[in-house]
């Protein structure tokens, strides 16, 4: 069931990757019938409605012409180069499976490749046994919609294509997919696309986006990959409610930043990963500023890391929940430049006489482990352990090592915080 | 592992106590012996140091008298240099002046090194900057032998020569078929040749085409630089070039054991994207050419290239005998297999068998297998071929495995312990991996946006260990701000322990962007004390044919000019007054006379761009022009002595038309000698 995991409780909602239904008006073709020749013979602006059965690939749609079929119309691969190669204005195609691609990564062999087109839909179309997925190359408002792609499990990473990958796209939707063990989904000197409701399972780096601002991802789960979501030398990118689940591995990161700036996060969980948003060098551009708010990051190893200057960051109204370390700072520096408000921290151990909900005491982290585990990694066994806490606590009272403050939150929350969905569940 | 935790903690506790110890009196006494007047505690928490900052202290510092153990030879970026640091203490050494003037090395100010200077001139342009990215030590057997160094200028497509006798550059080589190189140099396993490969394709030989025939017209040729260790230069009579595809070719690497006789060319741009153009309606260049999912690896069989341009089997443009892109089809020599895109590094491991290539998006190194792709040859097992008709072995059958190391990984050095090291630019961390097993072993982070690394003798066949140096962009945040132009930063690491890599040192770079390092063990480097005999002429090895001994100082008129020979010693020129007249072309020819070890002179004249860097026994000439009547001190630029400020002269230029002054063009040690030959000029 392409939608097996969806309903685990972890996503927002359960989505639909089922072919759309038949079209009313359509030309039936029949199984095995050449596809490619009957794709040139009618009318633009025609559907075709495929039977169930087996079409034979590679097909070139390059007139306005609409393919749908059901799920077991499938369109097959010769074992060479792209299987469906779409480079009309406003074609679609819809419902069907798309069995195979080429085996070449060095040209892309696709399962569909949407190339320098206008307004193409791809909906609800099922990609199995493929190098590459769905590609867009230089298309505008291309429409990307409950597809599912399934990549091979048994191959490493690098060994596969990517799921999805926008290249030159341009206001594109991509809403409701599933890709599952793919390589990446990749969106590079695209911008202004919308991303919303897909689900990104056992990939390499969830979503890509490289030189590509303007870009909005909202209510999607990114579950057990490298990376979720990877933000390159690109500016104005919102992430609202999405998941980023287990994301695990030498560099496992829910969410990562380079060089970028203005980017608004809100409403995120960040669960189980190795660590939850890792900021480098961002925001890059003087001015720029980056936001982080309600988001709940839980049961990482390392919530938030700063590569190195933390300033022009906020984080407000955020959850810290179970993590090893709330927030490490890399290369001997602090996060003091950052501004930590109203968040809520597990680890607070500060009163509220007042009762207002609020810490009376700033959280602070304050470090002498800090500064031993970065040059002896090895100490963070002895993290939260007494052995730790004697250490900290003779550093405090006797300031050989005077404790470094890495952060500070003035107003730290008691209650609350945090993904705002995630309170009910 | 958890014994250097505690061995952390327990020295860090036994810090505390040794600084807060209730013993007054004892506490005073210690204080008192203290060279500093402070306790080592008192220092490390007025200096907010930790333990593990001392520690990292102690393994760098080097007291005054001490060497190094290493040399890194770096390049020097658009310096146009090259910057040699002594290791662990990383302390600078020297820039070695190479594409670019130099005033103290003189070079490019006295006649010889300007020659060698002038040499590299492209299109009669006067070049006085080099792009150095890839410095290559000399090997033999696969191992540095410390006798040379190349290094090439990207922005020239040159090579220059240095002789590690004296660290000095003696010759410097381009090609026409070249507007720009990257893949290099490189040198094979007895540096029979040294590599260049090119990065922007041109048309080959200088030839104008449009950029509308960038497919049909534009190429790039992978030099084959012949050296002739015995003269210790570039021979460009037996070198030879060969073509490839208008991609752009990036790094490489020479094959060593089982793969000796191969070299391997990255590339990127296989789109062969031309940018945005002038009209704007394409993606530009870097968009255009990040569209693909690979590129191709080039593989290239230069024994068997050899072959063919000793056989005869060359077209000469442009002056170079050049393999035809057929040729080498049809011959065998050249080969492609897909590579992860935009790849950097291509690093062939110790074993000569594993090739370790990164694609920079990645997240995982591929490691191909040598014996493998030669099977494929062999077999003629191919995937396809390029649109040039390139055979393209398949990807899968070609690699050993990946390794998944973290993001954005680019270069790769190894090690004597078994692994990997390479540099993940997007995580900005280093990672050591195991590359028996392709497992990750450890990752350390480093500011910022690391490039090249390099490893002691970590290209080689023999890796050594001990240290890596990251070779790092744009330091940021690391030191005093110095304005908008950053500094770079070289993070000195310590990789000897097996279960943990430590950060020592950081080192700013404040002149250029260095690319490429090699380290070198110091004992395989044996410079030269003084030059020898006197009048040495430091790049034809010989004594100068202008070389002037002591009390055979003159001046001479002759036609082309006033001829002073000149000598310098502590502290003093002989001449050290020279008349001439106005719109005389005077020629300076000095020798310095010492054979001490510390007995550098400079030479300037005021107002006239002159500043030689005369090294004992050296022997330089210089030319000027007096176009500009008036009295101009001479002086000595180096301290050379206590009474250096007095090693000094005077150049006088008598106004044109002006008489009745002292006959110019005479007067060794100052005195009034009679004109040495020629006419008396005035009137």
């Amino acid at each position: 069931m392409a939608c097996a995991g969806a309903g685990d409780g972890t996503g927002p909602e359960v989505r639909s990757t089922e072919p759309p239904p038949r079209p009313d008006a359509c030309v039936a073709v029949a199984a095995g019938e050449p596809l490619e020749a009957k794709l040139d013979a009618v009318p633009e602006g025609t559907t075709l409605c495929l039977e169930p059965g087996r079409y034979r690939g590679p097909i070139h749609v390059g007139r306005r012409v609409a393919i749908w079929g059901p799920r077991d119309a499938v369109i097959e691969t010769s074992g060479v180069g792209t299987t469906v190669l779409v480079t009309a204005d406003g074609a679609s195609l819809a419902g069907v499976t798309v069995d195979g691609s080429g085996g070449r990564f060095d040209q892309q062999d696709a399962a569909v490749a949407v190339k320098e087109a206008d307004g193409v839909r791809v909906e609800g179309v099922r990609v199995v046994n493929a190098v590459f997925g769905i590609l867009s190359e230089k298309t505008n408002r291309t429409v990307i919609r409950h597809n599912h792609v399934e990549g091979d499990p048994t191959s490493p990473h690098g060994m596969r294509g990517d799921g999805i990958r926008l290249w030159e796209t341009r206001e594109a939707i991509v809403e409701g997919n599933l890709v599952r063990h793919s390589r990446d989904m990749v969106v590079w000197y695209s911008p202004n696309n919308r991303f919303a409701n897909n689900r990104i399972e056992h990939s390499r780096y969830g979503t890509h986006f490289m030189y590509s601002g303007g870009n909005v991802v909202t209510d999607s789960v990114y579950l057990g990959n490298a990376v979720g979501i990877f933000v390159m030398y690109s500016r104005d990118i919102r992430l609202e409610g999405n998941d980023l689940l287990d994301s695990q591995g030498p560099s496992g990161m829910g969410l990562g930043l380079k060089e970028s700036g203005n980017i608004t996060a809100v409403d995120n969980r960040f669960v189980h990963d190795s660590v939850g948003v890792y900021i480098d060098t961002s925001p890059l551009v003087i001015g720029d500023h980056d936001t982080f708010e309600r988001n709940t990051f839980q049961l990482c190893d390392r919530a938030v890391v700063f590569h190195g200057r933390a300033d022009e960051n906020e984080l407000r109204a955020n959850a810290f929940l179970s993590n090893r370390e709330q927030v490490v700072v890399e290369g001997g520096g602090d996060a003091l430049a950052a501004t930590f408000a109203g968040n809520r921290y597990d680890d607070y151990q500060g009163y509220d006489l007042d009762g207002d909900g609020v810490g009376d005491v700033p959280y602070e982290i304050r470090s002498l482990s800090g500064q031993l585990t970065s040059s002896h990694p090895n100490l963070a066994f002895f993290a939260g352990t007494p052995a730790i806490g004697i250490v900290e606590a003779i550093g405090e009272l006797v300031p050989l090592f005077a404790p470094q403050t890495i952060m500070v939150d003035p107003r730290p929350r008691l209650e609350g915080g945090g993904a705002s969905r995630a309170e009910g569940s | 592992m958890i014994d250097i935790g505690k061995r952390a903690v327990v020295a860090a506790l036994a810090g505390l106590i040794a600084g807060t110890s209730g013993c007054g009196g004892c506490r005073e006494e210690e204080e008192a012996a203290a060279p500093s007047g402070r306790t080592l505690p008192e220092v490390m928490e007025a200096r907010e140091l930790s333990e593990a900052d001392v520690q990292a202290a102690v393994e760098t510092y080097t007291p005054t008298g001490r060497r190094d153990e290493f040399y890194m030879f770096a390049s020097g970026g658009h310096s146009g240099q090259v910057i040699v640091i002594g290791m662990p203490s990383m302390r600078i050494l020297k820039y070695i002046a190479v594409f670019t003037p130099e005033p103290w090395q003189g070079y490019g100010f006295d006649e010889r090194t300007r020659q060698v200077l002038r040499s590299g001139d492209r299109n009669g342009e006067e070049l006085n900057w080099g792009d150095t990215h890839h410095p290559a030590l000399s090997e033999t057997n696969g191992d540095y032998d410390g006798d040379f160094l190349f290094i090439n200028d990207k922005a020239n497509a040159r090579i220059a020569v240095i002789d590690l006798t004296d660290f000095e550059t003696k010759q410097i080589v381009y090609t026409n078929l070249s507007r720009s190189d990257h893949g290099g140099s490189f040198v094979t396993p007895n540096t029979e040749y040294i590599v260049e490969g090119p990065q922007y394709p041109v048309p080959l030989g200088g030839e104008y085409a449009d950029i509308s025939e960038y497919d049909e017209r534009y190429r790039g040729a992978v030099m084959f630089w012949k050296f002739d260790r015995e003269a210790g230069r570039i021979d460009p009579e037996r070198s030879f070039a060969l073509e490839v595809p208008p991609y752009m070719q990036d790094l490489s690497d020479a094959g060593k054991g089982p793969s000796d006789g191969w070299v391997f060319i990255n590339s990127f741009n296989t789109e062969r994207s031309t940018g945005a153009g002038e009209e704007g309606d394409a993606p530009p260049l870097e968009s255009g050419a990040s569209q693909n999912d690979m590129d191709y690896l080039h593989m290239i069989n230069w024994k068997r290239a050899e072959e063919l341009a000793q056989a005869g089997r060359t077209e000469t443009i442009a002056g170079t005998p050049i393999i035809r892109l057929q040729t080498a089809i049809d011959e065998g020599v050249l080969y492609f297999v897909g590579e992860p895109k935009s790849p950097h590094g291509v690093d062939v491991a110790p074993n000569g068998r594993d090739i370790v290539i990164s694609g920079k998006l990645d997240t995982h190194v591929t490691v191909y297998d040598f014996e493998k792709m030669k099977e494929l040859i062999e077999r003629e097992q191919f995937e396809g071929r390029d649109p040039y008709g390139v055979p393209i072995l398949p990807f899968r059958e070609s690699i050993r495995g990946q390794c998944e190391l973290g993001l954005g990984p680019l270069h790769t050095q190894f090690d004597d312990q078994g692994f990997g090291y390479t540099s993940l630019f997007i995580d900005s961390k280093i990672a050591r991996w195991s590359l028996d097993d392709l497992e990750l072993v450890d990752t350390i982070p480093v500011h910022y946006n690391v490039g090249h690394i390099a490893t002691v003798a970590g290209d080689t066949v023999s890796p050594a260990g001990r240290y890596l140096v990251a070779m790092n962009k744009w330091a940021l945040d690391r030191f005093n701000p110095v304005g908008p132009l950053l500094p770079q930063n070289f993070q000195l690491i310590d990789i000897s322990n097996p279960n943990q890599m430590r950060l020592l040192y950081d080192l700013p770079i404040p002149l250029g962007e260095p690319h490429y390092a090699q380290i070198i063990s110091a004992d395989k480097v044996e410079p030269l004390q003084v030059y020898s005999p006197v009048g040495y002429n430091s790049t034809t090895g010989e004594v100068d044919e202008n070389a002037v001994q002591g009390g055979s100082e003159r001046v001479e008129r002759r036609d082309d000019g006033v001829h002073v020979y000149m000598t310098a010693i502590r502290s003093h020129y002989t001449p050290d007054v020279v008349r001439v007249n106005e719109g005389d072309t005077v020629h300076f020819h000095i020798t310095n006379l010492e054979q001490a070890h510390d007995a550098t002179h400079g030479f300037s004249i005021a107002s006239h761009d002159v500043n030689l860097s005369l090294e004992p026994g050296e022997h330089a000439d210089v030319t000027i022009v007096a176009d500009t009547s008036g009295v101009f001190p001479m002086y000595c630029t180096e301290f050379c002595s206590a009474l250096h400020l007095e090693m000094a002269g005077y150049l006088l230029v008598q106004p044109a038309g002006a008489g009745g002054g002292r006959t110019p063009a005479g007067g060794a040690g100052g005195g009034e000698t009679p004109p040495a030959g020629g006419e008396t000029p005035g009137g």
